[in-house]
């Protein structure tokens, strides 16, 4: 019995349209399976990053600990270095107060008295490194800074 | 009379930089104290200390 030519036509109409579901589904998948693909070697970097600051941060930190000057100032610069990594910012700015905290004793806590008692800093010109490569040589006259001054902060 | 003196190293120098720089970047107004000491060190055209 011949096959009516319309439903040939029919059967191969659906065929087609099937075939093009099916690729455009497939297209789909392979797409989602990409971002997804993308998305986790970005979320793998994003890791690798915060590994980085993370081991970079704990070494400046133990710098920092150590009883070496210049294993100490080492740690400063490392931190420095990250002060304008967004994100850190804050971080090292606490992690600073707490070297600070224990570098600078006498001299910061005296200048912080003096300036709360007088809402002047003390009037002292000069000030005196000490150490041994020190850039700056005792007598050096610092200009003194009005606190107040926008400059200065 | 001599003005009074305070004594700072250099470490105490860079660290007191680096808060003042910290403070900038957090957009707080840095300690003066913490400036007066950071103004100690010399600095070069990149912000190094000289040395």
């Amino acid at each position: 019995m011949d096959t009516p030519l319309w439903v040939t036509v029919l059967v191969a109409a659906l065929t087609a349209a099937g075939g093009y579901a099916a690729a455009v589904r497939q297209a789909g998948i392979a797409a989602r399976q990409s971002e997804e693909d993308r998305e986790l070697a970005r979320l793998e970097r994003d890791d690798q990053r915060e590994q980085w600051f993370i081991a970079r941060i704990e070494g400046a930190w133990d710098l920092c600990r150590s009883p070496d000057e210049k294993d100490k100032r080492a740690g400063v610069r490392l931190l420095r270095a990250m002060i304008r990594e967004p994100g850190l910012t804050r971080l090292v700015s606490n992690i600073l107060d707490e070297v600070a905290q224990e570098e600078l004793g006498d001299e910061l806590r005296d200048l912080r008295d003096a300036y709360q008692r007088t809402g002047v800093l003390p009037d002292v010109d000069s000030i005196v490194m000490e150490g041994e490569d020190d850039g700056v040589q005792e007598g050096d006259h610092v200009q003194a800074q009005d606190p107040r001054d926008p400059a200065a902060g | 009379m001599s003005k009074p003196k305070i004594r700072v190293t250099r470490l105490q120098v860079e660290l007191a930089q680096a808060k003042v720089e910290a403070d900038r970047a957090l957009q707080r107004r840095p300690d003066p104290a913490l400036v007066k000491i950071a103004s100690a060190g010399r600095t070069d055209s990149s912000g190094r200390l000289a040395g």
